[in-house]
């Protein structure tokens, strides 16, 4: 069955693999169509959420961010002040108070508040230069490491900036792999199915379920950290916590991540499911479809991943 | 450990041997590399923006490549997927390029927060003198400050009423508080 058509003849040049079968394709299903047009759906899905996420943040001024204020403060009359950032906190929180209340002039209340939360990433901002270096210097007689801050000002939270960018590349990478691994499993159990061997494609079927879940597990604890877990500069949020309603950023972040980390929660059900039937026995090398429609909407949430990552993450 | 079936038709068999004998650990030591080559890439080019850019979309879409067409089969698949793909990609392409003049070339004084008001220190006896230091972009209009409270009540864009009308060459004008 040869194809004189002209877009086969090219993809023949591209795949080596098809020159012993030349002009041979893959099967055209009723079901593959659906899943590929519903992909196509799940395109436009996505480019809604990252596409809003690029026009907003190239429209956003260029003092929307500091690393001193919370984001979208009106900077009017704060552009020559300093803060003093806490490297590590030393453990006398009560030096620190007074040496808060003596030289950065804070309230009594204030100054208690900070001293006691006092740890590596506090923040003291609104000082002037005077104010600032002394309060370094005098809690660096102390024994905490303290560094003056000029006020740097972002049009959006910069990637590798602990006073303005909450997020962990670190981690997120880690789990990037961690996504693109559950993908090869999955396309492992559909090669194992397609040679006929039901075990091998349970198997497979099971380390995807199981690594697509650690994936998850991974982004709730990231959500927890940074909605519960941690306390962060005023840079990031005004209450501490990194929630969707702080900042734009907050906002734009949780709602991509969230859309994406539900529809990998919808494929680990539907790969649960199919695992379940595999493990019976329902799959053979002359039916697979379900195998194969779950296994291209789970590369298609791996894709919309790597370029989450990319432009949210590292951008 | 085959186990015996139905006899399948000899072309679907070997489109079968020809997809389940893909590349596949190759393809995903390739995406490995090409994540960790990202992760690289971002720390070392943080500060280079337009740089930055460029070899990240780069590496995002040669890693996005190889997922569709080793693990998605677009390697065996008969161009009409093509049909579906392409345009909602073109689609997700211009929508978001359609939006860009709107949202991120803006005059300057449309936005609050690039209007920046300082105030000068000043002895307790006298008013704060408030100095209006305006971005200008270039190519915006730097002369007009414009009244988008009376664009919204009236439809039509009037100067902003302020009682020095021409800028000083630095950029700046005084607004005069009395």
């Amino acid at each position: 069955m040869a194809h004189a058509t002209d877009p086969s003849a090219s993809n023949e040049a591209r795949g080596q693999s098809q020159s012993h079968h030349p002009g041979h394709h893959a099967p055209v299903t009723p079901g593959k169509v659906a899943m590929w047009l519903f992909l196509a759906t799940e395109v436009m899905f996505f480019t809604g959420l990252i596409g809003s996420y690029i026009v907003l943040r190239s429209g956003s001024p260029s003092t929307a961010y500091s690393n001193l204020y919370p984001p979208a403060t009106n900077l009017r009359g704060l552009e020559n002040t300093f803060g003093v950032y806490f490297r590590a906190a030393g453990v006398d929180h009560t030096r620190i108070e007074e040496a808060l209340r003596s030289v950065a002039s804070l309230t009594p209340e204030a100054a208690a508040k900070l001293a006691e939360e006092a740890h590596e990433g506090s923040l003291v901002n609104a000082l002037t230069e005077n104010q600032a270096v002394a309060l370094s210097g005098q809690l660096r007689g102390i024994g905490v490491e303290a560094e003056v801050k000029p006020l740097e000002t972002h049009h959006w939270p910069k990637p590798y900036d602990e006073l303005t960018n909450p997020l962990s590349i670190d981690l997120t990478a880690l789990n990037t792999f961690i996504l693109i691994c559950s993908s090869v499993t999955m396309v492992l159990a559909l090669s194992a199915i397609q040679q006929g061997n039901r075990g091998r494609c349970s198997f497979f079927l099971g380390a995807t379920v199981v690594i697509g879940s650690i994936f998850l597990g991974i982004q709730v604890f990231e959500y927890y950290e940074l909605m519960f877990g941690r306390h962060y500069t005023p840079g990031i949020s005004p209450t501490g916590h990194f929630r969707p309603d702080v900042s734009l950023f907050a906002s734009c972040f949780f709602t991509m991540t969230g859309f994406h980390g539900a529809h990998v929660t919808g494929g680990v059900i539907t790969l649960l499911i199919i695992f379940v039937q595999s493990l019976r026995g329902v799959f053979s090398q002359t039916h697979y479809n379900p195998i194969e429609f779950a296994g291209l909407y789970w590369h298609f949430v791996d894709l919309v991943w790597i370029i989450l990552f990319t432009i949210v993450y590292l951008i | 450990m085959t186990e015996t079936a139905a006899p399948i038709p000899s072309e679907i068999a070997e489109e079968l041997e020809a997809e389940s004998h893909a590349p596949y650990i190759q393809v995903w030591g390739a995406l490995a590399v090409l994540t960790g080559l990202e992760y690289i890439y971002a720390f070392l080019f943080k500060d280079y923006f337009a740089l930055l850019i460029l070899g990240l979309v780069v590496l995002a879409l040669v890693k996005a490549g190889l997922v569709g067409w080793y693990f998605m089969h677009l390697k065996f698949e008969k161009p009409w997927v093509y049909i579906l793909i392409v345009p909602a990609g073109v689609m997700a392409v211009f929508l978001t390029l359609m939006l860009y003049p709107d949202m991120a070339m803006k005059p300057a004084d449309f936005d609050e927060l690039d209007e920046q008001v300082w105030t000068e220190p000043t002895p307790d006896s006298k008013p704060p003198i408030p100095v209006v230091r305006l971005e200008v972009r270039p190519g915006s209009a730097p002369h007009q400050l414009l009244d988008f409270a009376s664009f919204q009540t009236s439809g039509k864009w009037m100067a902003r009423p302020h009682s020095a009308s021409s800028l000083s060459p630095t950029g700046s004008i005084a607004l005069d508080h009395s």
